[in-house]
């Protein structure tokens, strides 16, 4: 199995001109950062030569501390030590209520929107704790690779919405980290398995982490990985295990539960050793000596697995929904991949032996794979392997909707759509003279509105004053390769285009990531000028060197002399504006050469498309069709 | 970005209704490659904004003759056929919708998984049946029979989805 070899192809580029690339894995419980390095995957370390780092953050009125270190305040200070914040990304107060988050978090009051928490340094959105997380590992990456990186790829679950992944999102801006992709963690695991070489077939992802299940069926073929569909719960893992451990051995102790927030993160830190260790081991003796509770026991395999049977069966049902999605049965199924850290449990790997009929391949550890597929993904996006034909092709995991008439909600985009994808809605006015109108977005599968997700609501205003019912809206939905939507919306009648405010249900305003990156620890440090000239330097030297690649691969044959000239007079204009430190003036340069450019680029674009189709060895019917650019 | 190609253009395959979906499948997947924009990762906004609108296109495109129903409607637009909102059909063809509602609400009050799955492999065998038919029609360009055959592939999708998302209720999902 080519796992972690990998073959550079022989035109290497020029160490010098390689880019620095990195995969995150952003775990619940966990996160990893990997890298490609003289061909090899692997995980990077810190200065102690650890590669996992607990995704908790502690604190304090003057410091900020992540990892290991943060995890030993966990009991001390449990509110000032933010642990599984992956599960509060872009979810609402009433989204929680399932797991028992009081004991764990101390809220700040609920505003209806993305939960916030009490901290001693304040009010904390999980948002910033996961940027703090991705610092941790920016900069360990930057360490080890010997410079700050180009681009990093971040895991997400495929079963992640909307809201949180635009979190992810979010978090990867305010850590400063340019994100080439979110890729879906399955998609990442198929990478690293190496699935893509010469594997054709449907491979199932059964992806069991600290707190979100997946399962993906990916088909394989021609180096193209298509997600056929997606499943799971992203509020379904690990902790919700330990948690059954805790109550079983609460219930063993005939305990009523009523413990401090101190106790309960000991007894749940107990759970987790209880079973780690009943994966390798039938019984587990315990020894609890907590301020509210004492007591001596054990906790049995047995007793274990009847806890956690009805989860299991769960994983199970989701795993039968997304074959039943694709329109296939498990007996067609090629091979079967375990991805994260709960699918060492042995009832989970016997129960999807039995469903799939086959042994799950497990060779890559579990912790790891997400990460490592997500490297060997970056190392083709950050351009290091030119030649690679690896393509990852998503589906959007829930559909997306509208609010209509009488709290039903209305499909627009159903899930496992290929993305990106774009799809309009036509609306009219229901009053004279109606000149606004409330758009309520949605996601998930049901009929009614309170049980899908609210993403948005979006207010139209500026329509013209029409009789009831004879303005045409257009409301436009775009999903992008990243499965993040955006919405535009015009009056097709008159086109006038209505203007749109967005107001994320569970998300962060622009205004708000603004400042929280203004308010970010490493941001202090720096001088906000100085980052501003850097980041308009790097976007326009980006401009200039690939339309200079591209002039001299395609400019004879695609432009005339004179519109070459124009552009190479662009290019030197913006050149001038880069060498002095005028940020806006940079800025100017960049946006008129990048217009100026739109054409060629879309020619380029055209070009691609021809030959895709002329290169493939079919039958035989493809002449040299030509297509007008425009 | 040329959008006035039609879709078959795209592909470079001809117009028509039995396509071979494998190798509309190998011409997709041979597009996406040149212009998802995965392969443009890093390369600016411009670059961004191209790709994500050539791969939407190249999706819709796909999505679009690669499903028989929506393949067949596309063929009539493509021939000026302009589809009816309500059309009117065959009394026999609307009696047996009628009786085949009914067969669903019995099923649900049933709750009968096994019938439930046994109804909509009937449902799929009678859209098949008249997807073989608009072929016919439409290949011996008999626009109107073909638009017919449409109108009730029309009826019997909406039943089939109907009879899938009762067949999810039953199975807990």
């Amino acid at each position: 199995m080519a796992l972690i070899q990998i073959t550079e192809p022989g035109q290497a580029l020029d160490p010098h001109q390689r880019k620095r690339a990195a995969g995150i894995d952003l775990g619940t419980t966990n996160s990893l950062i990997a890298a490609v390095r003289s061909g090899q995957v692997g995980v990077l370390k810190d200065l102690s030569g650890v590669s996992m780092l607990p995704s908790v953050v502690h604190y304090s009125s003057t410091k900020v501390t992540v990892g290991t270190e943060a995890l030993s305040f966990s009991a001390s200070e449990p509110f000032n030590t933010i642990a599984s914040a992956k599960r509060l990304l872009g979810r609402g107060r009433a989204d929680l209520d399932d797991v028992p988050a009081d004991q764990r978090y101390d809220f700040a009051p609920d505003d209806g929107g993305m939960v916030r928490l009490q901290t001693a340094a304040g009010v904390i959105s999980p948002v910033q704790v996961s940027a703090e997380i991705l610092k941790v590992l920016s900069d360990r990456g930057a360490a080890t690779l010997g410079g700050p990186l180009d681009g990093v790829v971040i895991t997400v679950p495929a079963y992640f919405d909307d809201a949180q992944r635009q979190a992810t999102r979010d978090a990867a801006a305010i850590a400063g980290l340019n994100v080439l992709r979110l890729l879906n963690e399955p998609t990442a695991a198929a990478v690293a398995y190496g699935l893509d070489s010469g594997d054709e077939g449907l491979v199932v992802i059964f992806d069991l982490g600290g707190g979100t299940f997946d399962v993906s069926l990916l088909r394989l073929s021609r180096g193209v990985f298509e997600v056929l569909a997606t499943g799971g719960n992203s509020g379904l893992g690990g902790d919700d295990f330990d948690a059954l451990v805790a109550e079983l051995v609460l219930e063993k102790a005939q305990s009523d539960g009523g413990l401090d927030a101190s106790s309960r993160r000991q007894l749940m830190t107990e759970a987790r050793r209880v079973k780690e260790l009943l994966s390798s081991q039938s019984q587990v003796d315990v020894t609890l000596s907590l301020p509210s509770l004492q007591w001596q026991g054990s906790v049995h395999l047995a007793e274990f697995e009847d806890k956690i049977s009805g989860l299991v069966e769960e994983t199970i049902k989701a795993s039968r929904r997304v074959l039943r999605d694709a329109g296939v049965t498990a007996t067609e199924i090629n091979q079967v991949v375990l991805v994260g850290g709960s699918t060492r449990v042995p009832l989970i790997r016997s129960a999807v032996e039995a469903f799939f009929g086959r042994a799950p391949l497990t060779e890559i550890d579990p912790d790891r794979v997400v990460a490592l597929g997500a490297a060997l993904q970056a190392e083709v996006l950050v351009g290091n392997k030119p030649d690679d034909e690896m393509l990852l092709l998503d589906v959007l995991p829930l559909s997306l909707g509208l609010e209509t008439m009488g709290g039903l909600v209305e499909k627009v985009i159903s899930r496992n759509t290929p993305i990106p994808v774009q799809r309009a809605q036509e609306f009219t006015t229901y009053k004279d003279g109606q000149t606004a109108m409330l758009i309520h977005v949605l996601q998930g599968e049901r009929e009614q509105v309170a049980d899908c997700r609210s993403l948005a609501q979006f207010e139209l205003r500026g329509i013209p004053p029409m009789v009831a019912g004879a303005a045409k809206i257009q409301v436009v939905f775009q999903v992008d390769a990243d499965g993040l939507l955006s919405v535009s919306a015009a009056e097709l009648g008159t086109g006038v285009s209505a203007s749109v405010t967005v107001k994320p249900s569970y998300g962060l305003s622009d205004t708000e990531v603004t400042d929280m990156l203004k308010a970010s620890f490493a941001y202090a440090k720096e001088d906000a000028a100085a980052r501003m000239l850097l980041e308009a330097r790097v976007d326009g030297q980006r401009l200039v060197d690939a339309l200079r690649a591209a002039l001299e691969q395609d400019g004879p044959a695609l432009l005339s002399p004179e519109a070459t000239q124009a552009l190479q007079r662009g290019i030197q204009t913006l050149e001038s504006a880069l060498a002095g430190d005028q940020v806006q003036l940079i800025s100017a340069e960049t946006q008129n050469l990048s217009q100026a450019s739109d054409e060629f680029a879309a020619k380029r674009m055209d070009q691609e498309v021809r030959k895709a189709l002329t290169g493939q060895s079919l039958d035989g019917v493809l002449g040299e069709k030509p297509i007008t650019a425009d | 970005m040329n959008f006035s190609q039609n879709f078959f253009e795209i592909f470079q395959i001809d117009v028509a209704f039995d396509l071979d979906l494998l190798e509309l499948t190998a011409r997709y997947q041979a597009l996406q490659k040149r212009v998802h924009p995965d392969r443009y990762a890093g390369q600016g906004e411009q670059a961004a904004r191209l790709a994500t609108q050539w791969a939407t296109q190249i999706n819709e495109a796909y999505a679009r003759l690669s499903e028989p129903l929506a393949r067949a409607s596309y063929l009539l637009d493509l021939q000026g056929v302009v589809l009816a909102q309500n059309p009117t059909l065959d009394s026999a063809f609307l009696f047996e919708q009628i009786e085949l509602r009914e067969t669903l609400d019995e099923i649900r009050q049933a709750g009968s998984l096994a019938r439930a799955e046994a109804f909509i492999k009937t449902l799929a065998e009678k859209q098949s049946a008249e997807a073989r038919a608009f072929n016919d029609h439409f290949k011996a360009a008999a626009l109107t029979e073909a638009t017919t055959c449409v109108y009730r592939m029309q009826f019997l999708s909406k039943l089939l989805l109907g009879a899938k998302a009762l067949e999810e209720e039953l199975l807990g999902y």
